[in-house]
């Protein structure tokens, strides 16, 4: 089960398993963030690749108008996918 | 134990629960239990997304060794073409933002979570195999 809610204008929770067959959903909602914006990742168990790209595609759009993702609350499977594929180094993550 | 699975995406629910009663089993903790959902679920979207001529299932095996020390779980794809994972482009963790396209980061990973990941193809059909070798605190 994959939710994603836009609780407020520039904090998004995502909670469950963000899979390849949820990534429509999560792309749906990415595609309207034009500002600065904090991935609240508390509920989030699991992302696959299908997840990293739908933020690297929105980091890069973002990047391009001085925006940016901020994570937060990443637990620590997630944290160590990131870091294998060099996200760390490329997207503001809190501790 | 072995399972056929319908080959779309949406069959990824009964795959993770299919080896949840696995991971359950064995008590395997839940870092590991993560790589293997994450290895599996690349290796089963690539199959879906890029062999989309061959047959409609695909079998998902799983096996273990009696003390826990070797986990195995292959994928088989029937009527495929010709695919090796060796063959493919690596992706680059190191590129910066701009360099980045999305892409090629879902066999990377799955190579960075398992210690051995073997494609073969025989007799037309593609197999994929997964090794993950556990440690105490992995169980």
């Amino acid at each position: 089960m994959f939710e994603i809610n836009h609780i407020k204008n520039h904090l998004i929770s995502l909670s469950g398993r963000l899979d390849a067959s949820q990534a429509e959903k999560a792309s749906v909602v990415f595609n309207n963030v034009l500002e600065s914006i904090t991935l609240d990742f508390k509920d989030l168990e699991y992302i696959s690749s299908a997840g990293l790209s739908i933020i690297l595609v929105t980091q890069k759009r973002l990047k391009d108008n001085d925006q940016e993702i901020t994570i937060q609350n990443m637990n620590r499977h997630i944290r160590e996918i990131f870091r294998y594929a060099g996200f760390d180094q490329i997207i503001q993550i809190d501790e | 134990m072995v399972t056929s699975f319908t080959k779309e995406l949406v069959s990824l629910d009964k795959i993770f629960d299919f080896l949840n009663i696995f991971s359950k089993k064995v008590k395997m903790n839940k870092t590991v239990q993560n790589q293997m959902f994450m290895a599996v679920e690349e290796i089963f979207t690539n199959m879906v997304k890029y062999n989309k001529n061959s047959g409609d299932k695909i079998e998902i095996s799983v096996d273990w060794n009696a003390d826990l020390s070797n986990l195995s779980i292959s994928l088989k794809d029937f009527n495929t073409e010709y695919f090796s994972i060796n063959d493919t482009v690596e992706y680059d963790p190191e590129l910066p933002l701009g360099k980045r396209q999305p892409g090629k980061l879902g066999l990377f990973l799955t190579k960075k979570v398992m210690d051995e990941v073997i494609s073969t193809h025989e007799d037309g059909n593609l197999k994929v195999t997964l090794l993950k070798h556990l440690g105490k605190i992995d169980v």
